[in-house]
């Protein structure tokens, strides 16, 4: 079990090692000089060179990506190209935000997901469950931007009950729900209708397991033995999805921060590249990708935990 | 005798279940079909002919409700916005099929070579499979759109490469599937080399998942492309976007909410037509919900 | 056990199982008494396990059961007065009253092991699952599931509740789901095929364990199954049904020793392998064949008249070799001129992974024989033995660990594919499944000109035409597809598939194992037919000791990746040396042993 955890880990260390050469290669070298970028074509030769001295990017590049991959671990992910001003502060107050708001779309995925996917499964021959599995596919094929701006329409324009935009830290209160509320539900809503057909596909799938069956011989009634042997065996796939869900919901969350002018990461990353500030973009899109890892570490181990065949696997 | 029934019970219902499921898969396919069908006779129809001018600004007639000749009436810009909608939905089919086409071409050699040197390189491959997995197709197209500028070019090679790891994932799991029957092992004790199994055994049964991923590739590709457009890092002005008519839309939604419901619910059939496409297909060839998204 | 022939404990009246308009079942009616144990009978199609399931009320979504099933209340323990006649119709009885029947006075175990149990749930809480569901004022619920588990024989009960089912094997977790079956002291007891997915000498003490469990509770038992010397071991009277009739049903001694019906009749015949006296060919059910032409039905227990030259094969000149009990192996039926030899081969399977432990595991430990030219050399061993990598090896399709394996005096070993094509045409395999080994989509044409690289159109054409008529298809069958077929015929088509290069080897692995056994005996009648028209050299690999017997002339034991005992068919059969081949032979189930 411990050395499964190490394994992982391991595992895990080297993936975002990887991760990084890639986000640094797409960032660091494909881009071409930024500080020719940024001077211009007038630019003499000996302005480029000191801005490039200036900007580091004039050494090796085992050395910059060295310096940048400790620095980002660090907290130190250098100086935006476009304001002169330190990276880090922006990206950790962004990312902030950005979790706040991923998290409540999360809740507000599950909290639709599984009771409709449930009841979709269950009653899938009926009138009802086939109502539940078109509002899902319905859902699913709605841009979550879409659904934003839908629910502005309705709740701040038409009743004028909740903000458009804007944000409000947590330790607002009531304020701060207020203003996360659409945001949240809009991202969660879309990403809940897919969930809720994962959750629908595993709980058919499980229904017709064999110990399902068994657990009927036994005597146990259909709701019964669906709530005793049925639902954990389907969340093992379920929760696999929502792992899968949560880089979506991340994604998600740039676009729909744009529409509520929320400053998390999405409008962060927006505006740097309206920038070309690639330091910024680099820091942005390296947190994603490691916020992204670190979701789908967490979901290995702790799949284990429900699941005791993985147990035994190491 | 032991594996008698093994045998037989496994091939009996495994046929009947498969006609039922033709059966219960029809109406999705056909519904799907058809709403696939009217966004390709839409943008057949806008290649020749438009009510309006797509891109003909009107300032006199901005926001205008729906009349004679502005069926849908007008954007901020007194654009006509019928013409636009249907204008608008050549790019996300181009950007749907190029995505796909890219995605394909790396995602299935890939998974078939993985699945076939399943206990060598094929392990390592799939490793770099799943750490590109955690670069999600859109973030890559915002990146790349940073790097090299938007264009339809840029969200194509960024969407595709997004989905290249999934298709490879799915590919390689029913490789694998068909490298265990026996009749592949019948080919190779034949003296059939890899390619021989990989054209005339793994590509002919794996077809159904195929058909399914494109249908699922395309309706992420046409979210992805209105997304992009929406965030004015997908394609670039004067050609006609659902997604820039959305952007455009949320500036003016206090006075005009009509203005993002047409090109949302654009964007919407189209997303629907190929899932009820993906879905039916799939309970046609596979019963089993893969995981790609 | 005396079976108490005045009260009924389950009468079928008039059962019919319909899928839609198609009926599966046709109104069948039988009873079953107190105490007595029932067998069903029948081959695939014939509509047992749907009888079996429609009592227990768990038929599939899509099936429905009409008729009658009367449930009779147990005479010793009447409810009130009139309860003594008082019976339930399970078929119309409501959810509430039937899952207080399911799993206290009618419980069943399935087929499959692997998959019965609830894979995240310990094997003690779906124990005492059942026991508190039922008598729900039970005291001690662990001593009980403690007590359940030792009746059941499995080691270390107490241990054993805390352990989840992928921790144990198959025949420890059918013995939960009897254990699991027998908590509450059912009345009746339904096990569908409870054996078949297990190993000979397991599947032995399984179906012990359950008669003692039945008889010592006085339950009754209804035991569905296809083999008929399973019944043999556990039943007092048998049905036997084909196509969703009951054609013939009695005590058990009068229908195996004197069948009525013509179809029981073959069965037995089919079952245990009888041979025609003169021509040494199999006893064939023609009707099953008749089925697979789409002639007409007809029972009569045929034989090709064809006699066999060879008779004198089965008196090979083999020398009988034992492993000793040191371990140290023989090179076994060694020839002067072999045309497969093996040396000291091993292959251990690990398992790389990143960041991981290597596990190795020894599929094959040290493995020496030799096969003559012409011989029909079998291999017999239960799961895990190490003959599927064996014969991966043999087949040049994996590389052997350490070893060596010569096929015509060349070696095999560590040969690229292109120095292999030789081989490639000189050795072809038959497998197990009729449904796997023939791909889908391509029809059956594609299929058995596969081997042939560099045929042109006509040649092709002509060869698939010649054996198609070699193994005895319709000459319609060139252009068909795989799902048109039957299991027998599919196994026709593996068949000339193997023979298309003309080889001198054929493996057969398991080819007739996943077969009905009146097809079985076509299709070995064919392959001894086609073994001798060929003069090939047949590799016959099976964990059926009976149709290797038949089919062999030397056969070779394996067990824990090694061969243990080699010799002639018939001397290791009927003298095995080694313990375990008198442990494996002593637990077939023998048809006329129990009827005697």
């Amino acid at each position: 079990m411990l050395l499964n955890v190490i394994r992982r880990l391991g595992v895990f260390a080297l993936t975002v090692f990887v991760a990084s050469v890639v986000v640094f290669f797409l960032l660091g070298i494909l881009p071409g000089d930024p500080a020719r970028a940024q001077l211009g074509l007038q630019a003499s030769e000996e302005q480029v060179q000191a801005l490039r001295q200036q900007l580091g990017v004039d050494r090796p590049l085992p050395v910059r990506y060295f310096e940048w991959i400790t620095g980002f671990f660090t907290g130190d992910m250098g100086v935006s190209y476009a304001s002169r001003t330190p990276v880090a502060p922006q990206v950790l107050d962004a990312l902030q935000v950005t979790l706040l708001l991923v998290v409540g779309g999360i809740g507000v995925a599950v909290l639709i997901a599984l009771p409709l996917g449930i009841l979709a499964a269950v009653r899938h021959h009926r009138p009802d469950g086939t109502l539940f599995s078109a509002l899902s596919q319905l859902g699913i094929s709605i841009p979550n931007f879409l659904a934003g701006l839908l629910l502005i329409a309705v709740f701040s324009v038409a009743l004028g009950w909740l903000p458009s935009g804007g944000w409000q830290p947590p330790v607002a209160g009531v304020d701060f729900l207020r203003h996360i509320a659409l945001p949240a539900l809009a991202l969660g809503l879309v990403n809940g209708a897919i969930l809720a057909r994962y959750t629908r596909a595993a709980v058919l799938e499980v229904m017709r397991e064999d110990f399902m069956r068994t657990a009927r011989a036994k005597g146990l009634k259909p709701g019964a033995a669906l709530v005793r042997h049925g639902l954990r065996n389907a969340l093992v796939p379920v929760v696999t999805v929502t792992s899968i869900e949560f880089a979506n919901l991340i994604i998600g969350a740039v676009v729909i921060e744009t529409v509520f002018v929320i400053p998390g990461l999405g409008s962060t990353l927006i505006r740097a590249v309206a920038n070309r500030d690639l330091i910024m973009i680099q820091s942005i899109v390296m947190c994603v990708v490691v916020l992204v890892l670190l979701v789908n570490l967490l979901v290995d181990l702790l799949r284990p935990v429900i699941d005791p065949r993985l147990r035994s696997a190491s | 005798m032991r594996k008698q029934d093994a045998g037989s019970v496994t091939a009996a219902p495994r046929t009947t279940a498969r006609r039922s499921r033709r059966r219960g898969g029809t109406p999705l396919v056909i519904a799907g079909g058809a709403l696939v069908s009217l966004v390709l006779v839409m943008a057949i129809v806008s290649l020749v002919w438009t009510p309006q001018d797509p891109t003909a600004t009107d300032a006199v007639n901005r926001l205008a409700g729906p009349s004679p000749s502005n069926w849908l009436g007008t954007d901020g810009l007194g654009r006509d916005i019928a013409s636009m909608v249907l204008a608008g939905s050549r790019v996300p089919l181009m950007v749907g099929l190029g995505t796909v086409a890219v995605g394909f071409t790396i995602g299935i050699p890939v998974g078939i070579f993985a699945a076939m040197t399943d206990r060598g390189a094929g392990m390592w491959v799939m490793r770099g499979n799943d750490i590109l997995q955690a670069f999600p197709a859109l973030l890559l197209a915002i990146v790349l759109a940073a790097v090299f500028g938007p264009s339809t070019l840029t969200a194509v090679i960024a969407l595709g490469l997004g989905l290249a790891p999934g298709v490879a994932r799915v590919v390689r799991s029913g490789t694998l599937q068909v490298l265990s029957r026996e009749y592949s092992l019948a080919a190779r004790a034949a003296g059939r080399g890899p390619l021989y199994l990989a054209v005339r055994h793994v590509l002919p049964n794996i077809r159904g998942i195929l058909i399914v991923q494109a249908s699922v590739g395309f309706a992420i590709a046409i979210l992805a492309e209105a997304a992009l457009s929406f965030l004015g890092l997908g394609t670039p002005p004067p050609a006609a976007s659902w997604g820039r008519m959305l952007q455009d839309g949320q500036s003016v939604l206090q006075i005009a909410p009509l203005t993002v419901l047409w090109p949302g619910m654009a964007v919407a059939i189209a997303v629907l037509g190929f899932n009820l496409l993906g879905d039916g297909l799939r309970d046609r060839f596979d019963p089993r919900m893969e995981v790609t998204r | 056990m005396t079976v108490d022939l005045t009260h009924k404990l389950l009468s079928v009246e008039n059962l019919t199982v319909s899928a839609g308009s198609d009926q599966l079942v046709h109104g069948i009616s039988f009873e079953i008494f107190r105490g007595e144990r029932v067998g069903l009978i029948g081959e695939s199609g014939s509509g047992k396990s749907l009888t079996c399931l429609s009592i227990i009320g768990l038929l599939d979504g899509g099936l429905s059961a009409e008729g009658r099933i009367m449930f009779h209340h147990i005479p010793q323990e009447p409810v009130s007065p009139e309860a003594e006649t008082h019976a339930h119709n399970l078929l119309s009885a409501d959810e509430n009253k039937l899952s207080g029947i399911r799993g206290n006075r009618l419980s069943m175990v399935f087929q499959e092991p692997m998959t019965a149990l609830n894979p995240l749930m310990k094997v003690g809480d779906q124990l005492s699952e059942v026991i508190r569901l039922h008598r729900p004022k039970t005291k001690d619920l662990k001593a009980e599931v403690v007590q359940l588990l030792s009746s059941v024989q499995i080691p270390n009960p107490v241990h054993t509740a805390t352990v989840y089912p992928h921790q144990m094997s198959g025949g420890q977790r059918q013995r939960i789901m009897l254990a699991m079956a027998m908590a509450n002291g059912p009345d009746l007891l339904l096990a569908d095929e409870p054996t078949t997915a297990l190993d000979v000498t397991v599947q032995k003490r399984v179906l012990n364990l359950m008669a003692e469990q039945v008889e010592s509770a006085g339950s009754s038992l209804l035991f569905i199954t296809h083999d008929l010397g399973v019944v043999s071991e556990v039943c007092d009277r048998v049905i036997i049904m084909r196509h969703g009739r009951i054609v013939e049903s009695g005590p058990m001694e009068r229908v195996f020793t004197a069948p009525e019906h013509p179809y029981t009749r073959s069965l037995l015949a089919a079952s245990s392998l009888e041979t025609h006296p003169g021509t040494q060919r199999l006893v064939t059910l023609e009707s099953a064949s008749a089925d697979e032409a789409g002639t007409q039905e007809s029972f009569e227990p045929t034989s090709a008249p064809p006699p066999r030259t060879a008779t004198e094969r089965h008196q090979p000149r083999v020398e009988h070799l034992t492993m000793t009990s040191g371990g140290e192996a023989p090179v076994f039926n060694r020839v002067d001129d072999p045309v497969i030899s093996v040396r000291d081969l091993t292959r251990t399977y690990g398992k790389p992974r990143l960041f991981g432990r290597n596990n190795p595991v020894q599929a094959l430990r040290g493995v020496s024989f030799d096969v003559a030219l012409g011989q029909r050399f079998g291999i017999v061993g239960e799961s895990g033995c190490g003959k599927s990598t064996l014969l991966r090896l043999l087949t040049a399709l994996d590389e052997p660990t350490t070893g060596s394996i010569e096929v015509s005096g060349s070696s095999i070993v560590g040969r690229p594919e292109r120095q292999l094509r030789w081989l490639r045409e000189s050795m072809q395999l038959v497998f197990q499944d009729p449904m796997g080994s023939l791909d889908p989509r391509m029809n059956v044409t594609e299929i058995i000109a596969e081997p042939m690289h560099r045929a042109s159109r006509a040649e092709r054409r002509f060869r698939v035409d010649e054996l198609l008529e070699q193994v005895g298809l319709p000459a319609g069958s060139a252009e068909k597809y795989p799902h048109e077929f039957s299991g027998g015929q599919r196994q026709r088509i593996a068949i000339a598939r193997a023979l298309v290069t003309r080889p001198k080897i054929l493996i057969a692995d398991e080819a007739v194992s996943a077969l009905d056994v009146s097809v079985r005996a076509q299709v070995l009648n064919l392959l001894d037919d086609l073994v001798d028209e060929y003069q090939l050299t047949l590799v016959f690999v099976s964990h059926d000791l009976n149709v290797v017997r038949h089919t062999c002339d030397v056969v070779a034991v394996m067990n824990g990746g090694r061969v243990i005992e080699c010799g002639p068919a018939d001397a290791v059969m009927e003298s095995p040396h080694h313990p375990y081949t008198a442990e494996l032979v002593a637990a077939i189930p023998r048809l006329r042993e129990g009827a005697s």
